[in-house]
């Protein structure tokens, strides 16, 4: 790996100075690759600490237009990006605040036929979609790829969260077996904010995988009630019956 | 009477109880996910399932928004 350039060196000091990271913990952040699906409400925290932590390869995957309504939460756009793509906004923004990063957009809506090939190219898939159907789509692709995911979810004043490593631990379908009936009423929610606390709980994850610190948020999915102001950690084992994980081949070892 | 965690929090029920009827009074939908001592229990199932002293029984539901 490339040594680090003065400004480098400058840039990422202060987490450089934390022995569990260190210039090689950097290096390796650099050289890594996260893509995140939806650059909205969890996207955009999420594409922020992780361009600003300087994770060397940002994809980012969205099919919308930046509308209004979706300000309140969705910090990476600006009032000036009204009817750009989000793709096309938040690769700005986070390119503003460290070029250092290489930016993929992908200005697409994610399929069942394009998700694997996409997901093949990074080392760890954020899921920060806002609707069911992706959130099962992501961790299907992720199932058959052997991608590591966070997955999250809000509603309202809730969040959850639980990070994923395909076939070693509980997945989203081990614990949520059938797609929720659509709603048909108007989106109510979410507290703004709800997002923001949930996808920096995502870019951690992220770049604690990436660099094997800690413990990852591994067979547990963590709640987050924002009136109670109040974390669960709430443990789940694996499913045998999981639609994804029953014919799953056991993990590899060295 | 049997002592169930429910949420993190405890609550006091007449016994026995199954993991149905358990559900039924707490009204959970068919949306709602009963994950009994960490394991999640397939809604086929929950008839056969007598709580006993000491369950932990938590209720998710998947938020879908983002």
């Amino acid at each position: 790996m490339k040594t680090l350039n003065k400004e480098q060196c400058q840039r990422y000091a202060r987490q450089i100075s934390l022995p569990e990271i260190g210039e090689d913990g950097q290096k390796k952040l650099l050289a890594s690759r996260v893509l995140l699906i939806g650059v909205g409400g969890l996207g955009s925290p999420a594409g922020y600490y992780l361009a600003a932590a300087g994770v060397g390869t940002l994809g980012l995957a969205d099919g919308d237009v930046l509308e209004l309504s979706n300000l309140q939460r969705q910090i990476a756009h600006t009032t000036a990006d009204l009817g750009r793509s989000k793709v096309e906004s938040a690769a700005r923004a986070f390119a503003a605040l460290n070029p250092d990063v290489q930016i993929n957009a992908h200005n697409l809506r994610l399929t069942a036929e394009n998700a694997p090939g996409l997901f093949k190219d990074y080392d760890f898939i954020i899921d920060a979609t806002d609707n069911f159907e992706s959130k099962f789509l992501i961790a299907g692709a992720c199932h058959a790829v052997g991608k590591p995911y966070s997955h999250a979810g809000i509603l309202k004043f809730i969040g959850q969260t639980m990070t994923v490593i395909p076939g070693q631990t509980a997945c989203l379908r081990c614990v949520f077996d059938e797609l929720p009936p659509g709603n048909k009423e108007p989106p109510q929610g979410p507290l703004g904010v709800v997002p923001g606390v949930i996808g920096t709980i995502q870019a951690t994850e992220a770049i604690k995988y990436l660099l094997g610190l800690g413990a990852l948020l591994t067979n547990r999915l963590l709640t987050y009630d924002a009136l109670r102001l109040e974390f669960r950690s709430v443990r789940i084992n694996r499913n045998p019956a999981c639609c994804l994980c029953r014919g799953a081949r056991p993990p590899m070892t060295e | 009477m049997i002592t169930l965690t429910v949420n993190g929090e405890c609550y006091r029920y007449e016994g026995p109880l199954t993991l149905q009827a358990f559900l039924e009074h707490w009204s959970a939908g068919t949306r709602m996910v009963a994950v009994l001592n960490d394991e999640v229990i397939s809604r086929q199932k929950v008839g056969d399932i007598i709580l006993r002293e000491g369950d932990r029984i938590e209720l998710l539901s998947l938020a879908g928004g983002g």
